[in-house]
């Protein structure tokens, strides 16, 4: 009986260990897949726009190729902040320099891009939503020196692929994305209007309770 | 694996020093006589931190310290801000001095709500790093209503126990104490007039924010430059510098960015920027103002208890929505007097940190009045077995006792 147990045993250890062998070159090839890594050092020129982005930290990505006039880096990581998937970065007649590319999701759900131009000209960018869906351009904030935030269609517009195109925007310049669950213009009016409708329920409910508790106290 | 200083084991920590901290206040200072300051000291801390979460538990999704340097702005790593949404996204309202301007807090001080969303925001959708889909009406109707909804529950239980500021000038008082020097005090009448010129001084600047929006809410521009929508479609410009005007001469906006600044948790950046900007010169001038203002303030409170507290336009909101008619009817938690049980000794007037009159003067029943922070002092000091009670909801929360015969029994038992 006791040799039986064993024998099972050692064959499931057997068969576990056989898996692990398995797995582990898959594992490790996918721990291993190369990386570029990105200096401050480095140029990515796009020649036939005359422009360049280089980045003012260290960072890493998996690919980075120019495709269509736009450079793509792919599973790009900036300062040890999280990947945040591929950021595509496309400029004309300007130098871009890169400051931060990250995703706060823990509480602020937010994706954003620090850069700095010092030219005027055009600039396409996709910060690689985790979305197929067109956002709203009220989801979106893009901010210029001085902390001033700059209206849609005015500086900026949004194309249906979420990618930002800023024009005329020169120094440092903050793109943000936030993900809020926003109502549609066309939603109804409770989905657009839900949060003072929950307050007026709660002032209600609790003045309710309190003329109760009233009523209950004086008895 | 849960790191040490991720944020929820440092919430977990945080919940269990809390719970750990009231029991063991109630049980260890059960014969005590300043229970209750005890109590109060120890929830006044628990509740800053509580608005000041982001600083425990930032920076978010980034490797560091725990007090690593969160950005140059406060909404750069604001919690409790998106809960909402954007038809509400600058947080939750709380009636305290939650400061807009630090990094990091958790709700938002209902002052700086009332005026952005007249202006700049009664009808322009985007702040700094936000987008609101609802109108500045409709905005000032949810912050109105999270006030009087905290009103009715609590009152100005929040001034006397959870306010930042308020704690602030509770330290004051006990450096005061430590140093030996006696309390000055404001005689009757000059009190009266602070607790009035509480509504006054938030009538004036909602009136200056009207004003400034008088071109998005009456269509004419009556002062140059309050447009919004200046350079590029932004809100800058002179508006920049005069949005929110009371928070120009708060206290409590330079304390949050000097402590925050101290800390290393704001870039000095940021209060640079805020300081200086294209506007330097104003910048500086008002900046000046809030300081001199802040310092004043700081003196005053050494001086006088809960100094700012007697002007507080918050406090004076609340005051409103719990003890005036008809809220004064409902609300939950009040001061009650039993008159039998009291011999006018007068201790009661004596300790109020507001100069509060109603528990001595009135004969019985709600005492609880405009001026009275419900920090229960007077029920603490007071000798009468339930001469004074806080009541919640109808039930007892606390109750003065015979602490002189409590004490003299002790000496007895220990002589013995």
């Amino acid at each position: 009986m006791l040799v039986t147990r064993g024998k099972t045993v050692l064959t499931g250890l057997a068969i576990v260990f056989a898996i692990a062998l398995i797995f582990l070159p898959i594992y490790s090839n996918t721990q291993a897949q190369t990386n570029i890594t990105i200096t401050p050092n480095e140029t990515f020129s796009i020649p036939e726009n005359n422009g360049s982005i280089h980045f003012a930290v260290n960072g890493s990505c998996t690919s980075a190729t120019l495709h269509n006039s736009t450079w793509v880096f792919t599973d790009l990581k900036l300062f040890n902040y999280p990947s945040n998937g591929t950021l595509k970065f496309s400029t004309e007649n300007s130098n871009i320099t890169i400051y931060s590319f990250r995703t706060t999701s823990q509480f602020g759900r937010t994706t954003s891009i620090k850069y700095n131009a010092d030219g005027q000209d055009k600039q396409s960018i996709n910060l690689g939503l985790n979305t197929t869906k067109s956002t709203d351009p009220s989801e979106w904030l893009i901010t210029v020196p001085n902390g001033g935030a700059v209206v849609h269609g005015l500086g900026w517009k949004l194309l249906p692929d979420n990618t930002v195109v800023l024009n005329g925007l020169k120094g440092n310049v903050t793109v943000s994305h936030f993900n809020y669950n926003i109502p549609t213009a066309n939603g109804p009016f409770y989905v657009q209007h839900s949060i003072i409708i929950i307050t007026a329920a709660v002032i209600a409910a609790t003045i309710a309770v309190a003329v109760l508790i009233k009523f209950k106290v004086r008895r | 694996m849960v790191s040490i200083t991720s944020p929820e084991t440092i919430l977990f920590l945080y919940a269990v020093i809390v719970v750990a901290g009231i029991i063991l206040i109630l049980k260890l200072s059960k014969d005590k006589t300043r229970k209750i300051s005890t109590l109060r000291l120890f929830i006044q801390i628990v509740a800053v931190i509580a608005v000041f979460m982001g600083l425990l538990i930032g920076p978010f999704n980034q490797p560091g310290s725990v007090f690593a340097p969160l950005g140059i702005s406060p909404r750069d790593h604001l919690i409790g801000a998106n809960v909402l949404g954007n038809q509400f996204p600058d947080g939750i309202s709380l009636p305290i001095l939650a400061c807009y301007y630090p990094n990091g807090r958790t709700v938002t001080c209902p002052i700086w709500q009332l005026q952005a969303y007249i202006f700049p925001f009664w009808n322009f959708p985007i702040g700094y790093q936000v987008n609101y889909s609802t109108s500045g009406i409709e905005k000032i109707g949810i912050v109105l209503g999270m006030i009087v909804a905290a009103s009715v529950i609590l009152g100005r239980f929040f001034c006397g126990w959870i306010c930042p500021f308020g704690l602030y000038q509770d330290i004051l008082t006990r450096i005061r104490k430590s140093a030996r020097f006696r309390h000055l005090k404001f005689s009757d009448s000059t009190n009266a007039k602070l607790g009035q010129s509480r509504y006054i001084i938030i009538a004036v600047f909602l009136l200056l924010s009207v004003i400034f929006a008088s071109y998005a809410i009456f269509g004419t521009q009556l002062i140059p430059g309050t447009t919004p929508g200046g350079p590029q479609g932004t809100e800058a410009g002179i508006v920049s510098y005069i949005n929110e005007p009371f928070c120009l001469v708060c206290p409590m906006r330079p304390l949050c960015l000097i402590v925050e600044t101290g800390i290393g948790a704001m870039s000095f950046n940021y209060i640079s920027q805020i300081t200086y900007g294209p506007f330097w010169t104003l910048g500086m001038y008002i900046t000046s103002i809030n300081l001199s203002i802040f310092i004043a303030v700081t003196i005053l409170a050494l001086a006088y208890r809960r100094f700012w507290c007697r002007i507080c336009p918050l406090g004076g909101l609340t005051a409103i929505f719990s003890t005036f008619t008809p809220f004064k009817q409902i609300a939950l938690t009040k001061l009650q007097k039993n008159e039998h049980k009291c011999t006018k000794c007068g201790v009661c007037k004596r300790v109020c940190p507001t100069q509060a009159t109603d528990m001595f003067e009135k004969k019985g029943g709600d005492v609880t009045e405009s001026k009275c922070m419900l920090c229960a002092r007077c029920v603490e000091i007071c000798p009468y077995e339930g001469a004074l009670r806080l009541e919640f909801a109808g039930k007892k929360m606390m109750e003065s006792r015979n602490w002189l015969k409590e004490n003299t029994n002790t000496e007895a038992n220990k002589n013995d």
